[in-house]
């Protein structure tokens, strides 16, 4: 875990300076769009060919409309901030020079969640801890009612201890 | 030491029989016959008759059946692709064609097909290198996209049992490659990762690149 935990900070080095946990193991089946989107079947991506998929009637452009329309079909709606709102969920898209590169979604704890390519599920605290020359910075933020059985701290989270934690770098 | 033409020409010719064409000799009969003997089949075959058998090589186990089936598959559309195979003896006819190929074709052959053990080399470091490098990505655009990725492209069908072997052991996103390359996609719409790696195993398996 140590080895995993070193490629990803030398892929995202703002990972050394943020808590983050890794929270799978690395899986080629489904992308960080498809688990923004709660999808762990697919592999999402606006690409003509099997077995890639994209939402019909979405355009398949590597586009941030694209994206955004992508998860206006999951009933998203364009949003602009990341802070936690318990009633919401809410997901962010990366681009890098204006083209998409990652989905994050965040948890009721207000931690994100992010799948890493083919590599593992990551939770980190903030945003900008996947940023950087790897998938750019957050290029919009898209927001949902959250479903009433998956709202509040049922999972008896506390998204402020979890922020406030140490880091749990070895 | 100088080499001869004729020491050289040996060379070849052994390096090929050696390895190469084990791996793909319709590539390499088809490859002299487009290029160096636009001639009717029938015509072609003649001549080899009259030409002098090479020593026995590693390719006896090249059946006329399987030598068909692969031209059918390879070029479907060829005058090749429709000739009746039944009861030709490939093997020796394919020896025979070797052994009648001038040096600098013998040159070009060596020149653009990999031995075994070097394809397998180079494969594999590209297919690591490809792999360590795009796993973090989502983008279908820049796996497909990245260097190595277009390299094992360019290998061609000599890379397809390769492909296969690795999407068997390591599966990952190699449906692309294996589109481009097998001219085939055995896919559906709809299917998902496991699905597609499933059909392509079964499709070389068909093929007979795979067991």
């Amino acid at each position: 875990m140590d080895a995993d935990r070193a490629t990803l900070e030398t892929a995202f080095p703002n990972l050394r300076h943020t808590s983050y946990e890794i929270a799978s193991s690395p899986a080629r089946t489904y992308n960080c769009i498809a688990w923004a989107a709660g999808d762990v079947g697919r592999w999402w991506w606006p690409t003509q060919m099997a077995p890639y998929y994209w939402p019909v009637g979405v355009p398949r452009e590597v586009r941030l409309e694209s994206f955004v329309r992508a998860f206006q079909t999951l009933g998203y709606e364009v949003y602009a901030t990341g802070e936690l709102e318990p009633e919401f969920e809410k997901v962010a898209l990366y681009a890098r020079n204006g083209v998409p590169t990652h989905a994050a979604r965040q948890l009721e704890s207000g931690v994100w969640t992010s799948k890493l390519g083919t590599a593992h599920d990551i939770q980190h605290a903030v945003l900008a801890a996947v940023e950087g020359s790897q998938y750019g910075s957050v290029a919009q933020i898209m927001r949902r009612p959250r479903h009433a059985s998956t709202t509040g701290a049922a999972r008896g989270c506390n998204p402020i201890a979890w922020l406030r934690r140490p880091s749990t770098r070895a | 030491m100088e080499v001869t033409p004729s020491e050289e020409l040996a060379g070849y010719r052994d390096s090929i029989h050696r390895s190469e064409l084990q791996l793909d000799i319709t590539d390499v009969l088809m490859h002299f016959m487009e290029t160096t003997r636009r001639r009717p089949w029938e015509e072609w075959t003649q001549s080899l008759e009259e030409r002098p058998p090479a020593r026995p090589s590693q390719l006896e186990w090249f059946s006329p059946h399987d030598f068909t089936m692969r031209l059918r598959i390879k070029e479907p559309s060829s005058l090749l692709g429709t000739i009746d195979f039944s009861g030709v003896d490939i093997a020796e006819l394919t020896r025979r064609a070797l052994s009648s190929l001038p040096l600098d074709q013998l040159k070009f052959l060596r020149k653009y097909l990999y031995s075994q053990d070097e394809l397998a080399a180079i494969f594999n470091t590209l297919a690591e290198r490809w792999s360590e490098q795009t796993q973090f990505t989502s983008s279908v655009d820049e796996m497909v996209m990245h260097p190595d990725y277009q390299r094992i492209i360019g290998l061609g069908r000599q890379a397809l049992p390769l492909l296969l072997r690795e999407l068997q052991e390591r599966p990952n996103h190699w449906f692309w490659a294996l589109r481009s390359i097998a001219g085939d996609d055995p896919t559906r719409q709809g299917d998902n990762f496991d699905k597609a790696v499933n059909a392509w195993l079964q499709w070389g398996k068909a093929q007979g690149y795979i067991e």
